[in-house]
């Protein structure tokens, strides 16, 4: 390991137009650590993580992956290869189904196919999509393409894994599983970088977060300094906008229509 | 490059059409593998047709004839290929980039591969089995060394498709960015109308000089003749007056020269042969006949150069594409941003009453302000999407090749034609022009994708649904007559009651158009690819249900020529000139066709409300 960080950038700026959606961030994710990375919608959580996973350009500044600056020409795929992602928008392809989209991921890694059929197996149960086999993702359900998006970033064991709203339209049963596999995951010295709407949820897994909003990264740190004795959800609030003062009062919600 | 990926992905392209297909419904299936059974058959058949007439005809022929056998294919080729072109827009890729970044793929295979598949089409199906049959033939007649023209012929395919593969992404990351969209959009213009301006323009200097200088030639024969004439005739009368001995005569008369047509009457102009060779060196397409011809002399080296120019100037190509599509996604696409709405920070007080004020402006009497809200806010949607842009710009493309030049062609013969023909031409610049939105028309709620689910949701009638829809498409296709018309106005000047008369009669197409595009939107939904308006995941059923309908719309049509065949006979049986009789019957037709429309309009909207489940189920399907 030559640097400290899994994940480190350097005034990362990307600008849409003259939109800057993320302005100047500095993110510093330590080696295994459970980072939760948090905003209001619209913050620029999702265009962070598509920069760091090679989707996106940014417009200035820049990063180290896993220890290895990334280079704008290149395909990196040495970095790619090491890595896991749930897209934004998933990534899956509507007409295969969940083995053949794995097999083809695993493929794309260049692992053997024996392995790739038994590790399919077991996420695919784990997850509890094994029954789905006859099934096309377009006639997937909005989680369960989650969860196959997610076996997917699992099924290389990577080092790292970039998860954009994992547990966003998740069951209860299966949020449970993820959270044990990414518990573990953690706990054997990987790192993980997500993002998520669910305070609580983050609260009870990150080690680490950091508080992005308007583009800006307004806080980050391990949790626990940086909660102190309040709760992950007080210091969001705080934080992010003041709940008390931006509350606009929608008056006409309070009575009924005639 | 890595092998083992590109199988994959090859693999993955292969599942995917396959689950297509099966998902597609049995019918589907059948109706699939007869279509490709035919499509096989077909090439192989054009390939032993080539091959044999390759063998019989081609056997003994000059090589300065080889070369005009394969420019004319070339040509063929290439204008097949350039109307493909078109529709090839509008096509997204099976295998799309943003599905792969993310992943530790080479994205050059994926690219490569991409490519790779442009292959596979209608022009390609047609041409190559045809091509490779006459190359083999030549072989065959020629010897071996024709085999060169296989290689050469390899190239210029390449090379023809690398140059569209890579054009077709360029003109797809321009249409996405709004500033440069515009200068696309003229540029594309330009350079269609010039292209087919060109050949015109070419004709009309060309010939009008032979013409000229036919003419002036023919003008000297006929002195000449008379001049032959008068001496002869002297000569005789010389002869019979007494004058002159018979011997005088015949020595006399082998001395007046008789009339010798000037050459340029017997031959017309033709181009010496080393122009050609340049001529064909000069332009790429011209490689593969020159090649051949070259070959079937026994001089190897213009077509080993072109083979490797022209794969050159492919790989060249191909690499900028590969360059400039990795750009266009890690680039990050904007979204249309309006310029002016993202400097200023939101103030939802003032946009919004911005937007409600701009409402509320139009009152049509008999058509409920609900109805006309829809209209406006459906009709800033469909203006929005790049995608239904694109679609409106395809039309007039395709009535700028073939109509205005066809009018240019015939100016002389349109001064000389009789106004009482003339409204027809405007007729056939308003067809194209309702045609264009036709597509709109046929597949209204394709384009809502996900947004269809609100308008299932809105206390709005179906019937009013119907109507709204159709009236946001009225200002558009209405917008696209108008200009059409007034330019073929403007180059067959016909009449002032013509002229009107036919405004009329698109409203009147319009209104057909609506009535049968509504039935078939409900009946035969067809799902929108994203940021395409390719059809993704469509049911060949559809398809086919789709080309019935386009091919009974011309019958649908008749009615629309009932009132210039009361123009006709009223200017045939003499009737004066100074009643509008054509804008008139016109505006009867328009109302006879409103009244159908209206009582057709609740009938459809019921139909609608039946149909609405299945509607949403395959336009608001996620796609590949
Ligand atoms: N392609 C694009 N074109 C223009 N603007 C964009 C584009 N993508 C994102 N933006 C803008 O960038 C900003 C950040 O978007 P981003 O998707 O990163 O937010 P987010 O934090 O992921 O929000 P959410 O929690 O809702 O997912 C937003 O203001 C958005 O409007
Ligand atoms: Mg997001």
């Amino acid at each position: 390991m030559e640097t400290d960080w899994a994940i480190e950038s350097e005034n990362l700026t990307r600008a849409f137009g003259d939109v800057r959606a993320v302005d100047d961030v500095n993110l510093r994710v330590r080696w295994g650590s459970f980072y939760g990375f948090l905003g209001p919608n619209g913050a620029g959580k999702s265009t962070t993580i598509k920069m760091l996973t090679g989707l996106l350009e940014p417009t200035s500044g820049s990063m180290r992956i896993l220890g290895e600056s990334v280079r704008q020409d290149q395909e990196q795929l040495a970095i790619k290869k090491r890595i896991g992602v749930v897209p934004e928008n998933l990534g899956l392809f509507d007409n295969l189904t969940a083995r053949e989209y794995l097999t083809f991921v695993g493929r794309m890694y260049l692992m053997p196919v024996d392995t790739i059929q038994q590790r399919s197996e077991d996420l695919l149960s784990v997850l509890g999509l094994q029954d789905e086999h006859k099934k096309l993702t377009l006639e997937y359900s909005h989680g369960m393409k989650k969860k196959l998006s997610l076996a997917a970033a699992l099924l290389p064991n990577p080092d790292l894994l970039f998860l954009d709203e994992p547990f966003e339209g998740v069951d209860a049963v299966t949020s449970r599983a993820i959270r044990d596999i990414l518990s573990d995951f953690v706990a054997r010295g990987s790192t993980v970088f997500l993002t998520s709407h669910v305070l609580e949820i983050v609260e009870r897994l990150c080690t680490d977060v950091g508080i992005i909003a308007h583009g800006k990264l307004i806080e980050q740190g391990p949790l626990d300094e940086l909660k102190q004795d309040g709760s992950l959800e007080s210091l969001f609030l705080q934080r992010v906008g003041n709940h008390e003062e931006t509350r606009v009062e929608v008056s006409w919600l309070k009575d009924r229509a005639v | 490059m890595n092998l083992e990926q590109l199988k994959v992905l090859v693999w993955v392209r292969w599942r995917i059409a396959i689950n297509q297909l099966v998902h597609g419904g049995s019918v589907g299936a059948v109706l699939s593998s007869v279509l490709g059974v035919i499509v096989i058959a077909l090439s192989i058949s054009s390939l032993v047709l080539a091959f044999g007439l390759g063998l019989f005809l081609l056997a003994k022929v000059p090589a300065s004839t080889l070369i005009v056998v394969w420019d004319v294919i070339m040509a063929a080729f290439l204008f097949f290929w350039i109307i493909g072109l078109v529709t090839e827009l509008q096509r997204s890729e099976t295998v799309s980039f943003e599905k792969l970044m993310h992943l530790p793929i080479s994205l050059r295979s994926a690219f490569f591969l991409n490519y790779l598949c442009s292959w596979f089409n209608l022009s390609m199906v047609a041409f190559l089995p045809a091509m490779l049959g006459l190359a083999l033939a030549q072989i065959v007649t020629h010897g071996m060394g024709m085999f060169v023209v296989l290689p050469l012929l390899a190239s210029q395919l390449a090379m023809i498709t690398a140059i569209t593969y890579q054009l077709r992404g360029w003109i797809a990351a321009l249409m996405e960015n709004p500033r440069k969209r515009r200068t696309v959009i003229v540029t594309m213009g330009m350079i269609i109308m010039f292209l087919s301006q060109a050949p015109q323009l070419f004709n009309v200097y060309v010939m009008r000089k032979s013409r000229q200088s036919r003419q002036t030639s023919q003008q000297q024969l006929q002195q000449e003749l008379e001049r032959y004439e008068r001496d002869m005739s002297d000569l005789r009368q010389e002869l019979q007056e007494g004058q002159i001995e018979p011997a005088e005569f015949n020595r006399r008369a082998a001395e007046i020269e008789p009339p010798v047509p000037s050459p340029a009457t017997t031959k017309p102009p033709s181009l010496d042969e080393q122009t050609i060779a340049l001529l064909h060196a000069a332009l790429p397409p011209g490689w593969l006949g020159l090649g051949v011809k070259t070959l079937a002399q026994h001089r190897y080296w213009p077509a080993m150069v072109t083979t490797f120019l022209a794969a050159g100037v492919a790989a060249v190509s191909l690499r900028r594409g590969y360059r400039s599509t990795i750009r266009y996604y890690r680039l990050g696409h904007m979204h249309t941003v309006r310029s002016g709405a993202k400097h200023s920070a939101p103030d939802p007080q003032v946009t919004n009453k911005h937007d409600a004020s701009s409402f509320r402006k139009i009152h049509v009497p008999g058509i409920p302000d609900v109805v006309l809200d829809f209209t406006r806010i459906h009709l800033r949607h469909l203006l929005r999407a790049p995608e239904i842009r694109m679609a409106l710009l395809v039309p007039p493309m395709v009535v700028g090749l073939s109509l205005i030049p066809a009018m240019f062609s015939t100016h002389d013969e349109l001064s000389k034609m009789p106004v009482i023909y003339r409204p027809l031409l405007l007729m056939g610049a308003g067809v194209f022009s309702v045609l264009s939105i036709l597509q709109l028309l046929m597949n209204q709620f394709g384009f809502d994708r996900d947004g269809f689910r609100t308008y299932m949701l809105v206390p709005l009638s179906r019937r009013n649904l119907l109507l709204a829809k159709n009236l946001s498409c009225l200002p558009i296709g209405f917008g696209i007559s108008l200009v059409m018309v007034s330019v073929a106005q403007f180059m067959t000047r016909a009449s002032v009651d013509g002229y009107l008369g036919t405004i009329v009669q698109c409203g009147s197409g319009f209104l057909v158009c609506c009535m049968f595009g509504n039935f078939i939107s409900v009946l035969s939904p067809m799902p929108a690819a994203t940021r395409t308006m390719r059809r993704s995941r469509v049911k060949l059923v559809n398809v086919l249900l789709h080309v019935v309908f386009a091919m009974t719309l011309p019958f649908v049509q008749i009615p629309i020529a009932v009132p210039y065949v009361v123009y006709w006979l009223w200017h045939f049986y003499g009737g004066t000139r100074w009643v509008p009789v054509y804008t008139l019957s016109s505006l009867v037709l328009l109302a006879a066709l409103g009244a159908v429309y209206l009582w057709v309009l609740p009938m459809q909207g019921r139909l609608l409300l039946r149909r609405q489940g299945a509607v949403l189920r395959v336009v608001a399907a996620s796609q590949d």
